[in-house]
């Protein structure tokens, strides 16, 4: 799952090693998915209700409402990963092809963790509208669209425009995924100090795809604007730095922040954001010393620090709880208070498949978030577990109930399901895709050669 | 009139107000410059932009109005009056540069400086207004657009 093995130096020997044995098994596995039907064959007549002839039948239903295309077939449950391979991992503007592997990997996790068939659909577009019109002409295959790994700020006006112009949900996993488990570990830390997100002041650290859409939905959640500051490589953004008129014509999204938080005013770089603030969430560039001790020492009373970079935190966590951080989250999977969109996009979008909506709203996300929180609050958070991890199978299965109730609440759906119906639904979906691949696995059809 | 972020009233320029209106004209220039490289901002920008700024006091054909929020000039319009010889109306008032600081902005304070400045041309007897400003500029575009003008001149340009 997480591309490094935990070690302090940042793991490079062990990362060598996970880069060889990847590269071999990509090899001798040819790939990772394949489509196997789901219908039985019993003899080659069966062909008949498949294929040729009956199949005209549902054809002809679906030519008289489109709308059938979401009952009658397997798009309801069928998710493009869309990319054009502009920035893939850490690895930047690599290409379509090169992005294949990264695609097919989050499709086999969303088949095995939400029970979604994900199709990897590297596209080569070269510009946001050529972008733009080749996902709007797949929108029939699909009962919803996830973008990934595509360069910022392209990737919030193509999620923009998607989000307006189909009527299938459309997610930018490294905007809102992140986002959404941002929110979620957030609404816990701050249960932990025992502070309000109307009154917190929260300093954010890289106003890339992440952080910018995390700082829209914390202002949706209820931070107040004016106590939010955000920094980018050119230090903090307000409304009258020099690049400013050059952000509206360039990143409208990063200038409408500039403009809407830090009524303070606070200029210079990272140190001053971080000057008395109760929150900080960096997702910037690996560290460790890009976000320093003393730093950590100078922030409120009882500091969250979110350190998300990866493979290595703005700072390592013993560092910041040595400067005094109360709670610390990173990106990583050997520490703590791991903050992973891994928990977010399986169940989201089985949620939302399972009753075929149209959209996922910023009230849907946050739905998503207080049940992810609340999920791990049940079982008793502490500085040390303010999110679930992600053998934590049954968060997969509350959050994406809460999300399809919370679509057909807000009237989206395309099909209702009571309660009951939808649990069962979401539950048969994810855990049978696991019964499934254990089968072919202990048949032998699915072989561990190493 | 009311913003967000406190009063503003319309009123012509003053001479303690030069640092003010030069800083928020050196922005408009800086602005352009990311338009083209025909349109990098020289060196010495800054102090032609306060002269530039100084001497439209001194000329009667130029008309420099600010909008001023609690003694902070949060936006400016300047403009010329230039005669067109061959044509009918002859007279117009060309809007030269118009900023208006980011945080003000969307308040109707652009909209307000034009408003006031086509009064003013209109007391003068001036029945035609215009607004030179970089194509690629689409904001500017879509405000003059909204404001009712519309292209009437293209001016080319070539590297010899």
């Amino acid at each position: 799952m997480t591309p490094y093995i935990g070690s302090e130096g940042g793991g490079s020997i062990s990362t060598d090693k996970w880069y060889a044995l990847s590269l071999k098994l990509h090899r001798d596995y040819r790939g990772k998915i394949e489509i196997i039907p789901k219908v039985p064959v019993r003899s080659l007549e069966d062909f008949a209700i498949w294929y040729t002839p009956g199949v005209a039948e549902p054809s002809r239903a679906i030519s008289k409402n489109p709308e059938l295309s979401f009952t009658l077939t397997s798009r309801w449950n069928m998710l493009a990963v869309v990319t054009d391979g502009s920035r893939v991992l850490g690895l930047g503007n690599i290409g379509p092809e090169a992005s294949y592997p990264v695609m097919e990997g989050k499709a086999l996790l969303f088949k095995y963790l939400g029970g979604v068939d994900a199709i990897p659909m590297p596209i080569r577009a070269r510009d946001r509208e050529e972008f733009i019109s080749i996902v709007k002409s797949i929108e029939p295959a699909f009962g919803g669209i996830n973008l990934e790994d595509i360069e910022s700020p392209k990737c919030f006006y193509i999620l923009e425009r998607l989000r307006k112009e189909l009527s299938i949900p459309v997610w930018h996993d490294d905007q809102q995924g992140t986002a959404t488990a941002i929110l979620a570990g957030l609404i816990n830390a701050l249960k932990l100090v025992g502070k309000k997100i109307s009154d917190v002041t929260i300093a954010f650290i890289g106003a890339g795809a992440s952080n910018i859409a995390a700082a829209n939905i914390v202002i949706k959640y209820g931070a107040k604007p004016g106590n939010i500051v955000l920094v980018d490589s050119k230090g903090i953004l307000h409304s009258e730095r020099d690049d400013i008129d050059k952000l509206m014509f360039e990143n409208p999204w990063k200038y409408e922040l500039a403009i809407k938080t830090n009524a303070d005013h606070r200029k210079g770089g990272i140190r001053e954001a971080m000057k008395g603030a109760d929150v900080v969430i960096a997702a910037s560039r690996p560290g460790p010393g890009v976000i320093k001790k003393e730093w950590v020492e100078e922030m409120g009373k009882d500091p969250i620090v979110f350190a998300l970079a990866n493979p290595v935190p703005e700072i390592w966590p013993w560092e910041a709880r040595e400067a005094g951080a109360k709670i610390v989250a990173t990106g990583r999977s050997d520490f703590p208070n791991q903050i992973n969109n891994s928990l977010v996009f399986p169940s989201m979008f089985r949620g939302v498949l399972s009753v075929r909506a149209k959209a996922i709203t910023d009230e849907m996300i946050i739905t998503f978030a207080e049940t992810l929180a609340g999920y791990a609050e049940k079982k008793g958070i502490r500085e040390d577990y303010i999110i679930p991890a992600m053998e934590e199978w049954d968060a997969y299965i509350e959050t994406a109930l809460a999300v399809g109730l919370k679509a057909m609440e807000l009237g989206i759906n395309r099909i209702t399901l009571s309660k009951e119906e939808l649990l069962n639904d979401i539950r048969e979906s994810i855990l049978s895709s696991r019964a499934k691949y254990e089968a072919l696995m202990k048949a032998g059809y699915i072989r561990s050669w190493w | 009139m009311a913003t967000e972020r406190g009063e503003y009233t319309i009123r012509h320029a003053r001479k303690e107000d030069i640092d003010q209106i030069s800083d928020l004209i050196l922005r408009l220039k800086k602005l352009n410059e990311e338009f083209d490289p025909l349109y990098t901002v020289r060196h010495e920008a800054p102090e032609i932009v306060r002269k530039y700024v100084s001497e439209s006091f001194d000329k009667e054909d130029v008309i420099m109005l600010v909008a001023d929020s609690l003694g902070k000039i949060v936006g400016v319009i300047r403009s010329e009056i230039r005669s067109r010889i061959f044509y009918d109306p002859l007279i117009s008032g060309v809007i030269t540069d118009l900023y208006v600081l980011p945080s003000y902005r969307r308040k109707g304070v652009g909209e307000a400086l034009v408003t006031s400045l086509i009064k003013i041309l209109r007391s003068r007897g001036i029945g035609l207004v215009s607004a030179e400003f970089p194509p690629m500029n689409k904001i500017a575009v879509e405000f003059y657009t909204n404001m009712g003008f519309k292209p009437l001149l293209y001016v080319f340009f070539k590297e010899i």
